[in-house]
């Protein structure tokens, strides 16, 4: 079974050599950068490393950084496709665990995040989040916002992809409920560093903009 | 009839043209001609007896008809607002498959 890693990395240059050792060292051969019109020297790293990489010539988000990056690796044949976050937050070790799901019949597998670990603010960001995604999609997961998923080949067919940003992990969520797939959540760890921490995911404003991109999704 | 009532009658006359020569060219379709020709005909009437507005007012339990006017304006533009942003959302889309296809073409 092919096992591709796509990294969606935008202004990484300070992590993404790390990420991308960190999992050769894992044993992942098949890892695709989607780099997502970074303005710094993250593609030319994530190049040096002798891995697959695209690259956006504007920046368009999340979204549009794992929708390349998904559709790169289906034409490669992955059997599995496994998103990793090019900050360095993930813990390669989990892969393992995440696929072990899809073996087991699992469609999809998320990695939750959110534990006691997790500071409040961002804890409380994740659920608001989490809450809106259950009554705009009608299907509750712990940790929407997860950028640690393993997807069968199957599922990652089925997933149309349309939002550009940070609301794409919402929309994933929406797609998985609309294919009726099977979905496993385990617990994953996360490495809190200064450098995570400050390119903040989840503020009230961002939060507000993703509500407002999932409800036009919803209409659309 | 008061200056401004002529004005705005000529500008309605023209809008109407450039709506009518808009349809000509197939640039709006026939449900989008023939709700800009009511709507503006319906302005050039409320333009030509202002006092036609006050009694639609009354009707509808609104002091003046000036308010009325007010009141379609706003939910006129919050409509325009809420429309613009899903074009513009589905532009963004359409922007990032572009984006996509050039990332994949170019690696192959």
């Amino acid at each position: 079974m092919k096992l591709v890693v796509v990294i969606p990395a935008y202004n990484e240059e300070k992590t993404i050599n790390s990420v991308i050792k960190g999992l050769k060292s894992k044993g992942y051969k098949n890892i695709i950068v989607v780099d997502d019109g970074s303005k710094d020297k993250t593609y030319e790293i994530a190049k040096k490393n002798k891995v697959k990489v695209y690259r956006h010539i504007i920046n368009r988000g999340l979204g549009g950084a794992l929708n390349t990056g998904i559709t790169a690796a289906l034409s490669e044949g992955a059997d599995i496709i496994v998103t990793f976050d090019a900050d360095g937050q993930h813990d390669s070790k989990d892969i393992q665990r995440l696929v072990k799901e899809i073996r087991k019949g699992y469609d999809v597998c998320i990695g939750n995040r959110i534990n006691k670990d997790m500071p409040f603010i961002r804890r409380l960001g994740n659920r608001i989040l989490d809450l809106i995604t259950y009554f705009l999609f009608g299907i509750y997961v712990n940790d929407t916002q997860s950028g640690l998923r393993a997807f069968s080949r199957k599922a990652v067919s089925m997933l149309n992809i349309k939002t550009n940003k940070m609301e794409v992990s919402s929309e994933i969520i929406y797609e998985l409920k609309r294919n009726n797939l099977k979905l496993a959540e385990i617990p994953i760890k996360t490495i809190y560093t200064e450098y995570s921490m400050s390119k903040g995911n989840v503020n009230i404003l961002s939060a507000l903009k993703i509500v407002l991109k999932l409800i036009f999704r919803r209409i659309m | 009839m008061l200056t401004i009532q002529i004005i705005g009658l000529v500008v309605i006359f023209i809008t109407i043209i450039i709506v009518l020569l808009r349809f000509k060219k197939r640039q709006i379709s026939l449900v989008e001609f023939s709700s800009w020709i009511l709507f503006w005909t319906i302005i050039a009437i409320l333009v030509a007896d202002p006092s036609l507005m006050t009694k639609i007012a009354r009707f509808f339990g609104v002091g003046r008809g000036v308010d009325v006017i007010i009141y379609i304006a706003l939910f006129l533009i919050f409509y325009l607002i809420f429309k613009i942003n899903l074009r513009q959302e589905k532009i963004e889309q359409e922007i990032t498959e572009i984006v996509k296809e050039i990332a994949l073409k170019k690696k192959k």
